[in-house]
């Protein structure tokens, strides 16, 4: 028995799969419906379709499976909604699906599951599969608790259907990707074995289906009830903000970082991106093992939504690439990731590539962009922290590429991440580069002696300065500036020696620093760093009150230097290729 | 600390204000209930240390009363602490066999001995996906705050005296030394309170709550 042509297209009910399977039989590949329909006519219809004999009530599910598509040369598939087979003997058809890794796995989704149950309930109540349009639609009442159960629902079983099947060829598409975008077709053509382009991939119908909207506040009589129903609810994203068309705007690029990066914060919380950028954690460190909540609900939920284009869960004033508009085209991505984009992957198969290391916030400085106060673990908050890099060291480390050191401290002032770098073996993690991020007090050359053995995989540096003067450095940082320049040009030289790849210095500009950052940008130069950050100010908590806040933070409008400083901002050398003005770049009007 | 000022029971609501607070009104502003009864009554008061109460992901959920969730979502500086249950099959049966019985806790020495039950499968599964729905929605929606994760099998039943006081320092309140006084229903292995428990098994087989 062979199964190497057969494929399954999983969804919901109501997604709309018949439309997916149409577009898949135009193309000349063999596919059915509902083998698994609780209705003996739709099942016999369906196995008509494939010459197949209909699914018999009572009969084991894997063992009727077995006998699909075992003779053909063609690839054949069939359609299998979550609820179908759910139980009784019919369940094995699932562990037959689940057990054969081989068979390719098509599943599609909707981006508005609310779109999604009113198609449907609006075909029911018209009885017309494909043409009625809400115009013609009688308005009706809405039962929330039974919309609230199919979201539920379909929830809950999307997300195990991308945990179970992650080892499986897996392709998702959505029905707003299908209606719109014709490459999908192409996409899933290729992945079921089927080639490509061999058909016309966007016939009419289509395009009439795609030109139809579906109006929610027309539709539904209760509509405003049944907004304020789900109102700080799971669901609440289908009634936010609803764009009229239907559309959702969405961004172009696509960010790899929650697709591949993994970060630890001082109070525990797992991240995918910087916490001033994505605010929401995708776990904490007490709610279960590192590898298991990489791929969690919202890990899960903040990857689709750059998949889908929408990144609601990213604040777009904060984030660099947002704010400049440099998030990489799906051409310009690393392979790996270009196949994750295209096959729809949420759920990561591999451990992440990036760590950020943030669980110590050990620090020998105070500085009032960061905390109020000095902090150093000791104690307990030690242990705890001790405990979270063992488990990182153990259970994240040997997979990674990359290892930020550190995203909230000191590297050198923190105890346990110099110990980390002193005893780091390069030879035992090959394939291992460190990032790390420090004020350079400390990170002179005696200390870089005690990394020896983590030489060749320490590949750049980080330093926060925030000044160009010992005057503004005392404000912003309160240590000793020339210390410091002394351990920059240490750095450099390491650079240029090429024992590291690059030496960043970065700067978060205020109204205190704002008029020496081009001195910056030439201590930087002179001492030998590849490139220069600057970035906006954050009012991080237990930092400025407000209004301390809004006198140093001259990027606002409101802000009595803020002219000036737009002004400043203005001079060629910001232009430079070494300089990047990360979430400041909106302020400047790009040269001729 | 206050109980489910919220419950859709007003003798419920009763019972976890106490005497002399003021209940929540049917159908009145819930946001509005929370700023002038629970959290500002208590203002001022040196003797408090912290001021609580506990909610339900579908309590508060009616017209009026759903300004609760605003307001606590709005409050970046209330601390919570999200209590959940890694086994949600249990807390269904546990919630099925306390609305049957009308007792949702007993003291900790007079364990109750019910009938073993049987399980509607649907209302199981529909009960599941809610919780495991709202969860995630729970921990996005609070991701600003300070939330202290509490795990009913993993803190509470594992260590109640170590939870406790983890609990207490995260909430800022001088350390006590707490007993259990109260005990959940049904703490017999679920296979022997649930009579049609294979058939539960089976329909949760292929589901993100499948029994392990």
């Amino acid at each position: 028995m062979t199964n190497g042509r057969r494929f399954v297209i999983l969804s919901h009910d109501r997604s709309e799969a018949s439309v997916l399977r149409r577009l898949v039989r135009e193309a000349g590949v063999q596919v059915c419906g509902d083998l698994f329909d609780s209705d003996p006519s739709i099942r016999a219809e369906a196995a008509a379709t494939v010459g197949l004999k209909p699914y018999c009530s009572g009969d084991d599910g894997a063992a009727y499976l077995s006998e699909f598509g075992t003779d053909d040369k063609e690839p054949a598939g069939f359609g299998l909604l979550y609820e179908h087979a759910a139980r009784g003997p019919a369940s094995t058809a699932w562990d037959f699906v689940r057990s054969r890794q081989d068979i390719p796995i098509v599943h599609l989704t909707s981006d508005d599951l609310l779109v999604t149950w009113l198609r449907a309930e609006i075909e029911r109540r018209c009885g017309d599969t494909m043409n009625t349009r809400p115009t013609d639609t009688p308005s009706f009442e809405v039962d929330c608790e039974r919309l609230a159960e199919f979201f539920d629902r379909v929830v809950a079983k999307r997300y195990w259907v991308r945990l179970v099947f992650q080892s499986h060829p897996f392709l998702e598409i959505s029905y707003r990707q299908l209606v719109r975008d014709r490459s999908t077709m192409y996409r899933v053509l290729k992945h079921i074995g089927a080639g490509a382009g061999s058909t016309d991939v966007a016939p009419d119908w289509l395009v009439e289906i795609r030109a139809e909207q579906i109006m929610a506040q027309r539709v539904i009589a209760n509509f405003d009830e049944v907004c304020a129903y789900f109102r700080h609810s799971p669901h609440d994203v289908y009634f936010r903000d609803r764009p009229a068309d239907g559309q959702v705007a969405a961004r172009a690029g696509f960010c790899p970082r929650p697709f591949e990066s993994l970060g630890i914060d001082a109070q525990g919380k797992l991240r995918v991106c910087c916490e001033d950028w994505l605010t929401t954690p995708i776990g904490d460190i007490r709610s279960g093992g590192l590898a298991e909540q990489w791929n969690s609900q919202t890990a899960v939920a903040i990857r689709d939504s750059i998949l889908d284009g929408s990144y609601r869960f990213c604040d777009s004033r904060q984030c660099p690439d947002l704010v400049k508009g440099t998030l990489p085209a799906f051409e310009a991505l690393p392979k790996g990731f270009q196949r994750w984009v295209a096959e729809g992957r949420t759920v990561m198969s591999n451990l992440p590539a990036t760590l950020s290391l943030g669980y110590d916030p050990t620090c020998n400085l105070k500085c009032p962009t960061c905390r109020s106060d000095f902090i150093v673990l000791k104690g307990e908050a030690f242990q705890r922290a001790l405990a979270v890099h063992r488990s990182v060291v153990s259970e994240l480390l040997p997979a990674a590429r990359q290892a930020i050191v550190t995203g909230h401290g000191d590297a050198i002032a923190s105890r346990i991440y110099r110990e980390f770098l002193r005893n780091l073996d390069a030879s035992k993690f090959p394939n291992l580069r460190i990032i790390v991020l420090s004020n350079g007090l400390n990170f002179d050359a005696r200390m870089w002696e005690t990394f020896s053995a983590a030489h060749s995989a320490i590949m750049g540096a980080s330093i926060s300065v925030d000044a160009a003067t010992p005057e503004t450095y005392k404000l912003n940082r309160g240590g000793s500036f020339e210390k410091l320049v002394g351990n920059l040009r240490f750095l450099g030289e390491l650079r240029r020696s090429g024992k590291i790849d690059f030496l960043e210095i970065s700067f978060v500009v205020q109204a205190n620093n704002f008029a020496e950052m081009v001195d910056f940008i030439g201590l930087a130069r002179e001492v030998g760093c590849s490139s220069i950050l600057f970035m906006k100010l954050i009012r991080w908590p237990g930092t400025f009150s407000e209004t301390e806040f809004a006198n140093r933070a001259v990027q606002e409008s409101d802000h009595p230097l803020h002219q000036e400083f737009l002004e400043f901002l203005q001079q060629p050398i910001f232009e430079s290729s070494d300089v990047d003005l990360s979430n400041l770049s909106h302020l400047r009007t790009p040269g001729p | 600390m206050y109980g489910e000022v919220f419950q859709d029971e007003l003798d419920a609501r009763r019972e976890g204000l106490g005497f002399p607070n003021e209940v929540f009104e049917t159908g009145s502003d819930g946001a509005s209930y929370l700023s002038n009864n629970i959290y500002e009554e208590c203002a001022g008061d040196d003797e408090l240390f912290a001021i609580g109460f506990k909610l339900f992901y579908m309590q508060a959920r009616e017209p009026g009363a759903r300004t609760a969730w605003r307001y606590l979502m709005h409050h970046r500086n209330l601390r919570i602490v999200h209590l959940t249950r890694d086994n949600l099959l249990e807390a269904f049966v546990s919630f099925v066999e306390a609305r049957a019985s009308g007792r949702w806790l007993s003291e900790v020495d007079k364990l109750l001995r019910g009938a073993p039950m049987h399980v509607d499968t649907d209302e199981c599964l529909a009960f599941l996906d809610q919780i495991y729905s709202y969860r995630g929605w729970a921990n996005q929606a609070f991701c600003q705050h300070q939330v202290f994760e509490l795990s009913y099998e993993r803190h509470l039943i594992a260590d109640f005296g170590s939870a406790m006081t983890q609990v207490q320092k995260f909430l800022g309140v001088p350390p006590l030394r707490l007993p259990v006084l109260l005990r959940k229903q049904g703490t017999a292995p679920i296979e022997t309170r649930v009579i049609n428990f294979d058939e539960v098994r089976r329909a949760l087989r292929h589901t993100i709550h499948a029994i392990k």
